[in-house]
């Protein structure tokens, strides 16, 4: 089991939803306050209000603060088209006593509708009041061929817009980094669990997920540890039986050998063979669910020396073995359980390929590396990795005298992994097969 | 005639390894658990207990360390588990030998035979290490420490070679005596010529060339560096 029991869940913090809550809303308000601050710090846009009469002084030379006056040769602007432009320009020719050719008026077009932003005259209906809103430039022909042009002074009404713009670009750019903190707060605990999954779905020995967090992730977390606790005790539970009948077999397969003693030879000598193939069946079963465990003792150790007693072992018994000498290299293991990884990919190279294997050790910053290459027909690429699942042997063909029963890969790639590594296969394009266990340093 | 005590819960092993080792010339008692054991023990003179790990009441492995304690007989530990961490724990616990089960009966008695000859010897009795030249070896749990700590490890053929010469150091020692010495009762694993083993315990030990195992022309072999009994 492991520690996940509630008494241990750690919740720090308001529930999920309260903070998303809280987020959704803690955004808006800040959204209206900034439109707020807008609309009350910065000035309302100047009034465009302006009478003809004003209009007229300005043509003739006053109001020089509410008008900018321009003198210049040409007009500077056409005389618009609209209606409201020549009605404009006719009453203005009529309070200067000029004609209308005199006269240019060009009213701005606004970017909203006309009808309720434009520049426009106030009607004559609406009382004695006559004007006209918003931008606008008026020029006036002078006696002496010079254009007089004024147009409203200060910040018009587009600035205004401009700015309020401006705000909000100035806001986004400001609330994109909390938002994107924030909202990758959120989703840790998320990619959090995918992380958990996939580790689980490697090694079911893997640690639980730390539980902290709002209370729906400490719950799922919770969720979550339960659910591996549950699935280590069934694969422990399989364990268990599994090498209980491996285990139990051998005191009865010792029995046997003991009756054998008085057998006829010829009988003898066959049940023993018998015998032995089926020892090394347990004992190959009672190995593999071994390395499935962690070692629990650990120590520096030389792994050249370890291939070297194997690859000595297996050349007494009439194996060629290259091995190139080298330095120490050093890595944190449990000695037996290497061991029994080498001779697993060692035996493996020399059972299946004609002629010498070859050894090669190496080492990088982070692993310490050994390839066995053999010279034999390799493996198809799509069985390469079936070959570490238990009991699957490469060729179907092959005799058990060779193959095993189909767990010294498995046990193999269990121990490196357990080691911080792992065991791999890779055909060569020169032929023959390359097996890799890489050790964390 | 040597005495020997069986231990093993299981009637059938008890009862046909004692026929087989009665056939072979010793007289055998038998016992159930560790309570038969040390009542046989009080009353006769055993020479060397064959003992079960696994069984009912008290374990072999506490059994053998009660027995190392007091001195008693030595002893061979017959395990199912047959693996090496518990075959090291056999050891440091007392045990002279340790086999796994199943045996066949030729080997155990290859064992009893080499048991009794060594009685006395107290090779691989907890705690039995020595130093040379900055490096440790542990008698009991097979262990060499290079002198920077690292484990070295060692053949059972490099190991009993290697045995022999920090037991004898700075004394030749012939290719005879090493074989014998390096030689076990599983002797056909590492029957090779002595000066193979001794080559590859040079490489182990990282000194090719004579400057901690010489080679003595025409008489064998002698271990330079000082030893140091821990």
């Amino acid at each position: 089991m492991t520690d996940a029991t509630p008494g241990n869940r750690r919740v720090a913090g308001r529930p999920l939803f309260l903070r998303i809550f809280a987020l959704l809303l803690g955004s808006l308000i800040a959204v209206q306050a900034m439109n707020a601050i807008l609309v009350i710090v910065t000035p309302p846009p100047a009034p465009r209000l302006f009478s003809l009469d004003q209009i007229e002084r300005a043509l003739r030379g006053g109001e020089s603060e509410t008008f900018k006056r321009s003198e210049q040769s040409d007009p500077g602007v056409e005389q618009g088209s609209a209606p409201r432009e020549r009605h404009i320009r006719d009453l203005l020719a009529a309070r200067l006593n000029v004609g209308p050719d005199a006269i240019r008026v060009s009213l701005r077009r606004p970017l909203g509708p006309r009808r309720f932003l434009g520049p426009r005259p106030i009607s004559r209906d609406a009382g004695a009041f006559e004007g006209v809103v918003g931008q606008f430039t008026i020029a006036l022909r002078q006696s002496n061929k010079q254009w007089v042009a004024v147009s409203p002074a200060g910040p018009d009404i587009a600035f205004w817009r401009w700015r309020a713009l401006a705000t909000l670009l100035f806001a986004l750019i400001v609330a994109a980094p909390i938002a994107w903190w924030l909202s990758r707060r959120i989703a840790k605990p998320i990619a959090m669990f995918g992380a958990a999954a996939e580790r689980l779905g490697r090694d079911p020995n893997s640690p639980p997920i730390e539980m902290s967090g709002p209370p729906e992730v400490a719950e799922a977390a919770f969720a979550f540890n339960e659910m591996q606790a549950r699935l280590q005790s069934y694969v422990a539970n399989r364990s268990l039986m599994l090498g209980a009948v491996a285990h139990d077999l051998r005191t009865p397969l010792m029995r046997i050998g003991l009756h054998l003693e008085h057998a006829p030879k010829p009988v003898r000598s066959a049940i023993q063979g018998e015998v032995g193939e089926m020892q090394a069946m347990v004992a190959a079963v009672l190995a593999f669910l071994r390395d499935q465990e962690q070692p629990a003792r650990r120590q520096s150790l030389n792994f050249r020396a370890i291939i070297e007693s194997v690859a000595d072992e297996l050349a007494d018994e009439g194996h060629q073995i290259e091995l190139v000498e080298g330095p120490p290299m050093v890595v944190e293991g449990n000695r037996s359980a290497l061991k029994s990884l080498v001779s697993n990919l060692m035996r493996n190279a020399v059972n299946h390929a004609d002629g010498p294997i070859r050894a090669v050790l190496g080492a990088n910053a982070s692993v310490v590396w050994l390839e066995v290459r053999d010279h034999g027909s390799g493996i198809p690429e799509e069985m390469l990795e079936r070959m570490f699942e238990p009991f699957v042997r490469g060729e179907l063909s092959r005799s058990r005298q060779t193959g095993g029963i189909g767990l010294g890969l498995a046990s193999a790639r269990a121990v490196a992994r357990g080691h911080g590594g792992d065991v791999t296969l890779a055909n060569r394009p020169d032929g023959g097969l390359t097996a890799r266990v890489e050790l964390a340093r | 005639m040597a005495h020997l005590l069986i231990v093993d819960d299981d009637a059938g092993i008890r009862t046909l390894l004692g026929e087989s080792l009665r056939a072979r010339g010793y007289a055998v008692h038998l016992a159930a658990d560790t309570t038969a054991m040390d009542s046989i023990l009080a009353r006769e003179p055993i020479d060397l207990i064959i003992l079960d790990v696994m069984m009912p009441g008290e374990s072999g492995l506490s059994a053998c360390r009660r027995l190392a304690l007091q001195d008693g007989p030595p002893v061979i530990l017959l395990s199912a588990r047959g693996e090496e961490a518990d075959r090291i724990l056999g050891m440091e616990l007392g045990a002279g030998r340790y086999l796994p089960k199943p045996c066949s009966p030729h080997e155990i008695a290859v064992h009893v035979q080499a048991a009794l000859r060594d009685r006395g010897h107290g090779h691989g009795r907890t705690g039995d290490a020595r130093r040379f030249a900055g490096w440790r070896i542990d008698l009991a749990s097979y262990e060499l420490l290079d002198p920077a700590g690292v484990l070295t490890d060692l053949t059972e053929g490099e190991f009993k070679v290697l045995r022999a010469f920090v037991e004898h150091p700075r004394r030749v020692l012939s290719r005879d005596l090493l074989l014998d010495q390096s030689r076990g009762p599983d002797s056909e694993s590492f029957d090779r010529a002595i000066d193979i083993q001794v080559s590859r315990l040079r490489r182990k030990l990282r000194a090719p060339g004579d400057e901690m195992i010489r080679t003595v022309r025409n008489e064998g072999y002698m271990f330079v560096p000082e030893v140091v009994r821990i």
